[in-house]
């Protein structure tokens, strides 16, 4: 199936996200979609798979226009689309996940259905028990499966939006040969990422987006330095961690053991320095968010001790941690983060005010304003936290973090922003860590870990590794670790 | 004594008709994930029109007709309301719960002491005479049997069909729903009209069977409507859980009937009113396993007794995760 | 003609115009139900405000009703900030009447000054307010029930207990009966204006209490708090602050002023413990909030309107034999027509599409 997009249009407001963009994907291609933070890929991508309507342009398959006006109409038209979080049911069976979307009668007809998706299963070597619940699958299960259920219904061109998000390098080599099989047996694939690593791998062709245009289209192999050009329009020199760890210890974790979802820790002695940075590695929902949370004090402590300092916070509610000079960092920024309605001068005082009885409004003011200025937020006292762009919002959630902190927790701090963003926010990271701050985060970036951390922890399937010295490490090594090898 | 047992846990069930019939609507609008708080004013308003209705025309089957399309029309205001208008949907259901509860104190003044049609009981031949549960199931009004025919049809729908499913997918996560090609707002807006059509239904239940006639404030119908909505949670959002909560509250009545004769201490206000915060208290202890202190109270338990304590299924038994949460499709 | 109609409306804003819609809504629909009973609406209306304003006896008996009113209203808007449903605020004005009935009881016979009575029970009944809400917000905090069903389950018992104590312990003496507990002597009543129900010390007390939390509310640290607490409760708990205390304080001071109101109840209007102490004015309350809009002086004027419904509507039965619960109707249609007018508001004025990340 040959899937066309012409001089697609669409706009948010006064944001041009895509201006014009024309693209054409053959069967068995595998196209790569490169591009910054904010570039237009997954808003054109939405629009392909039918979930956003562009306000101008046609998409052809066949050489022929097709409405695709919602995600059914899509999938009926041959095109389907694997979010970052697939859009399944955790409460369901996988039987009636995959069913779910099916036009015809009244009653669930298994029989057949069964068939049809056990014929799939074989070609690719799946092996989902129908009666299991989806909440019990991990991540890469959750994509294969939806990668499975666009395939039984039908699926020509399959579009991945940053699959390799949250998934073990041993998952990511499968999905890789997955989608290779797929191209064997005439599937064309869309492949969204900002990793030029990945494009390297798997893609044949690449185009790269900025800014809501396409600037270029190269065929593979390329250079990254080619591609970055065209992605940002100059060359970015990466930095490494100049380290300012000292080796006085800040906060004492003994015999930690903390509960996530579905396991209980093994138990943790560390000790974390002033100054020092400390990455967590690992497969997405391996504890790190829960280790960071317990850390933070939002998480109960199941045994063991957290001290900071002299005082020992095992088992106190969180704003005691708070008052210690713990912050977390949540990954989501307005749903965890900031409080929607309000404005930044409030925010702040939030922040900054929790010790006075009665306000000083002129001195919010005052602060606000400073922060505005020293975090370079692209935002007003009155503007509300909502209408920042994600980057600002960023930048606000980092200001608010009060100075002299102890320890900082960050839950993928730079998530979603592009490299340039990257570096300014380490940059000013790197400040407070000559302040005394120690700094504990959890990323999903090799590079960032072996660029930016003292010391590593590596969470894998409810254990937690002893800490590695980053010197020690190179992508190689980390990546086998996080998927489970290489452990003492 | 035996044979008082056995009419007086008939009339459990008897009176608990209604509120079976309310709360299995009200379940299946939570299904879909909208909070339909509206339901105190509607049965009483129901009752009234049904019994209005009935009055007029000396027809019972209008009387019902008459609770049903109330309920109909006040599910398809409180639809308008949240989902077009985007209002809260707690702000909206209580406000047409106190509306409903005034209108029909309001517009039933002229119907307040007079007589209508009454429903009466339709035993099952022979199957009445099976010794104990004949006396419990088989002779009762069509209504009950109707009850008990919708426990299993909601059971059947939720779980065995496909708009079953889909239903359940709206209310569990209308993103990926929506994604699917199913119209989240549709669906919705259907199950919260069907909803509030059956507790329509268990209106007239009341005024033209149960307690016949219409008596104002006096009718003793005001607050039913709350434990409905305790109920609904009480049995996880299942149908014959629900149920059997409905059963419950009744038993918990008739015992407070029993009790007042024995009891003469208590005043008999008081055993009136008794059963209502007992039902809070048992949804209190339904929940306590869901607390998240709970979890960490037994989590250090041995495997085998920490999987006895912790919520069972819970799965099955959780809230529609978007209960309560509006849908906004691109 | 439409010249000046156009005059007319351009002064005001949109926000003015749909608000005046939705009153004008109210009264259409009210004059329906109306019309579906036989009544005339304008003769009814009509009726209505002489029995609002008529004399200013029945003036001074819409400030009756209003001053506790208001009170429980203020009170509202601060669990509504920290987003909270307050149903339970009928059992807090029941808890404060029957603290307070209980102090007075204890203290009628002792030798203390009289006015020392009344404040002392007064701030009893606070407490009672205080404990029950306490109830609700230990049942919503940390059973995982949700204040809707824990509210509205202790207002049954609230309502139970009243029942027990005006049928039993408190009984009058011989049978118990509806009519309450016995009536307190007239020194331990609220002094009136002579001539009136009114008195000055509930209004007094409604400037007073307004003020304070008006004050706590725009000016203190605990005011934006429980702002922030009821607009993102997990980034408030990330920003440090204590969102269990925040909204067990939120519903500690409303139950607290609603307690106050179920005294005023008590000293100022019946002198005595009925069962229905609370009149509904704790619902009635929650529809004066949500007409209210977070704004304080909203909720006073909001208020006063649905006191003179109130009043407007007690001679409704003798004068043209409708059920007085016709009040009841255009209160709740008033806020159901605002509901109504502030969504197509919302939706004329929507914005298309709001840049997002650029994703």
């Amino acid at each position: 199936m040959k899937t066309a997009l012409q001089h697609i249009h669409k706009s948010f407001g006064k944001v041009h996200a895509n201006d014009d963009i024309s693209l054409v994907i053959e069967s068995g291609e595998i196209l790569g979609i490169l591009g910054e933070n904010g570039a237009g890929k997954t808003t054109l991508m939405k629009i392909l798979a039918g979930l956003l309507h562009a306000d101008a342009g046609s998409v052809l398959i066949n050489d022929q226009v097709v409405q695709v006006t919602s995600a059914d109409e899509a999938l009926n038209s041959g095109i389907g689309m694997l979010s970052q979080d697939p859009l399944d049911f955790p409460t369901m069976t996988i039987f009636d996940n995959l069913y779910l979307g099916q036009q015809k009668g009244l009653f669930i007809k298994k029989a057949t259905f069964r068939n049809t998706i056990t014929e799939v299963q074989k070609s690719l070597g799946f092996h989902f028990n129908l009666s299991d619940y989806v909440g019990d699958l991990s991540m890469g299960e959750r994509q294969q499966l939806e990668i499975l259920r666009l395939l039984v219904h039908g699926s020509e061109l399959i579009i991945l939006d940053e699959p390799t998000t949250g998934i073990s390098a041993q998952q990511k080599t499968q999905l890789f040969d997955l989608l290779k099989q797929l191209t064997r047996l005439g599937k064309s694939i869309i492949f969204v990422t900002h990793k030029l690593a990945e494009v390297n791998e798997l893609c044949q062709r690449t185009i790269v987006l900025k800014q809501g245009r396409l600037v270029g289209e190269v065929s593979i192999p390329c250079g990254s330095s080619e591609l970055i050009q065209m992605m940002f329009g100059k060359n970015l020199v990466f930095q490494i961690n100049t380290d300012v760890s000292s080796t006085v210890p800040q906060i004492d974790l003994r015999e930690l053991v903390f509960k996530d979802a579905r396991f209980l820790s093994n138990p943790l002695d560390l000790q974390i320095y002033r100054g020092e940075i400390i990455g967590l590695a690992g497969m997405e929902g391996s504890g790190q968010k829960t280790f960071l949370r317990t850390l933070a004090g939002l998480e109960k402590v199941v045994a063991g001790k957290i001290a900071c300092g002299e005082d020992d916070l095992t088992g106190k509610l969180s704003h005691w941690f708070h008052q210690a000079g713990i912050y977390f960092m949540p990954a989501t920024r307005m749903e965890e983060g900031l409080v929607q309605g309000m404005t930044l001068k409030e925010h702040f005082i939030l922040t900054h005010q929790s010790d006075r009885f009665k306000l000083d409004f002129a001195q919010a003011e005052t602060t606000t304003q400073e922060k505005i200025a020293d975090y370079a937020i692209r935002g007003f006292q009155d503007s509300f936290a909502e209408e920042l762009s994600g980057g600002n919002q960023q930048r606000l959630l980092l200001a608010m973090l009060k100075e002299n902190a102890r320890l900082l927790l960050l839950e993928n701090p730079t998530r979603g922003l592009d490299i340039e963003s990257t570096n300014w926010m380490w940059d000013k990271l790197h400040q407070r860590c000559q302040d005394g701050t120690s700094i504990v985060f959890a990323s999903a970036d090799l590079d960032e870990l072996l660029r930016f951390s003292n010391r590593i922890l590596v969470f894998f399937s409810g254990k937690i590794s002893t800490p590695y010295q980053t010197q020690e490490l190179d992508s190689e090594k980390l990546g086998a670790l996080i998927g489970g090898e290489g452990w003492q | 004594m035996e044979n008082d047992i056995l009419v007086g846990l008939a009339g459990v069930i008897a009176s608990a008709t209604p509120i079976v019939i309310a709360a299995i609507g009200e379940t299946l609008t939570e299904k879909s994930g909208m909070l339909n708080l509206s339901v105190n004013g509607v049965i009483l308003l129901s009752a009234m029109a049904g019994f209005a209705a009935a009055y007029e025309t000396g027809s019972l089957l209008a009387g019902y007709l008459a609770g049903m399309i109330v309920g109909a029309f006040i599910g398809l205001i409180l639809i308008f309301c949240s989902i077009t208008l985007r209002q809260s949907q707690v702000a909206v259901g209580l406000v047409l719960a106190f509306l409903c509860r005034d209108l029909s104190y309001f517009l039933g003044t002229d119907f307040m002491g007079v007589s209508a049609p009454v429903l009466r009981t339709q035993a099952i031949p022979l199957l009445k005479d099976i010794p104990y549960i004949g006396k419990l199931f088989f002779d009762h009004t069509i209504m009950v049997y109707l009850s008990l025919f919708l426990i299993v049809l909601a059971m059947l729908w939720l779980w065995r069909t496909r708009l079953g499913l889909i239903v359940r997918s709206v209310g569990e996560r209308p993103e990926a729903a929506y994604a699917r090609g199913i119209d989240v707002n549709k669906v919705r807006a259907i199950y919260t009209v069907f909803g509030s059509t059956l507790v329509g239904l268990a209106g007239p239940v009341y005024s033209l069977g149960l307690k016949p006639g219409w008596n104002g404030s006096m009718t003793g119908l005001d607050g039913i409507g709350w434990i409905v909505l305790a109920i609904t949670i009480f049995g996880g959002w299942n149908p014959i859980r629900v149920a059997l909560g409905a059963y419950l509250f009744e038993l918990l009545r008739w015992l407070g009937l029993v009790l007042q004769t024995r009891l003469t201490s208590v005043p008999s206000q008081v055993l009136q009113v008794a059963p209502f915060p007992l039902m809070i208290l048992t949804l209190l202890i339904v929940n306590i396993k869901n607390t998240e202190w709970f979890d960490t109270l037994i989590c250090t338990l041995p495997r085998s007794l920490y999987k006895f304590f912790s919520p069972k299924g819970k799965k099955r038994n959780a809230a529609p995760s978007s209960l309560g949460i509006p849908f906004k499709s691109v | 003609m439409k010249k000046i109609l156009q005059a007319i409306l351009s002064k005001f804003s949109s926000s003015t115009l749909f608000s005046l819609a939705g009153f004008v809504g109210a009264l259409i629909f009210t004059s329906l139900v109306l019309l579906l009973v036989g009544a005339q609406p304008g003769l009814t209306f009509q009726k209505m405000l002489q029995g609002a304003f008529g004399d200013s006896v029945k003036i001074a008996n819409g400030l009756v009703v209003w001053a506790p009113l208001s009170l429980i209203a203020g009170a509202l808007l601060v669990t509504f900030a920290a987003g909270l449903w307050n149903l339970g605020v009928e059992g807090q004005i029941m808890l404060g009447a029957i603290f307070t009935t209980w102090m007075m009881r204890m203290l009628e016979s002792s030798l203390l000054h009289p006015i020392l009575i009344i404040v002392l029970s007064s701030l009893f009944g606070m407490l009672g307010g205080m404990l029950w809400a306490s109830l609700t917000g230990i049942l919503r905090l940390y059973g995982g029930v949700s204040e809707i069903f824990a509210g509205v389950g202790l207002n049954f018992v609230a309502t139970a207990l009243s029942l027990w104590l005006i049928f039993g312990p408190w009984k009058r003496p011989g049978v118990g009966s509806m009519s309450g507990t016995e009536p307190f002597d007239q020194r331990l009543w609220l002094a009136t204006i002579p001539g009136y129900r009114l008195s000055i010390w509930s209004l007094i007390l409604v400037v007073m209490i307004f003020t304070g939390l008006i004050f706590l509310m725009q000016k203190t640290r605990f005011g934006i708090q429980v702002k922030a607490v009821g607009k993102n409760l997990e980034a408030a708990r990330l920003m440090g602050i204590r969102t269990n205390m925040v909204m067990m304080q939120a519903m500690l001071l409303c139950g607290g002023i609603a307690g106050l109101a179920g005294t005023l109840q008590v000293v100022a209007v019946y002198h005595r413990l009925i069962p229905s102490i609370s009149s509904g004015y704790g619902f009635l309350a929650m529809l004066v909030a949500m007409l209210a809009n977070n704004n304080f002086f909203g909720a006073l004027l909001v208020a006063y309107l649905f006191s003179i419904l109130n009043i407007g509507g007690i001679q409704l039965p003798i004068d043209l034999h409708l059920d007085s619960t016709l009040s009841g109707v255009l209160q709740a249609a008033f806020v159901l027509f605002f509901l109504i007018m502030n969504g197509i508001k919302q939706r004329l004025t929507e914005k298309k599409g709001i840049p997002t990340d650029g994703k």
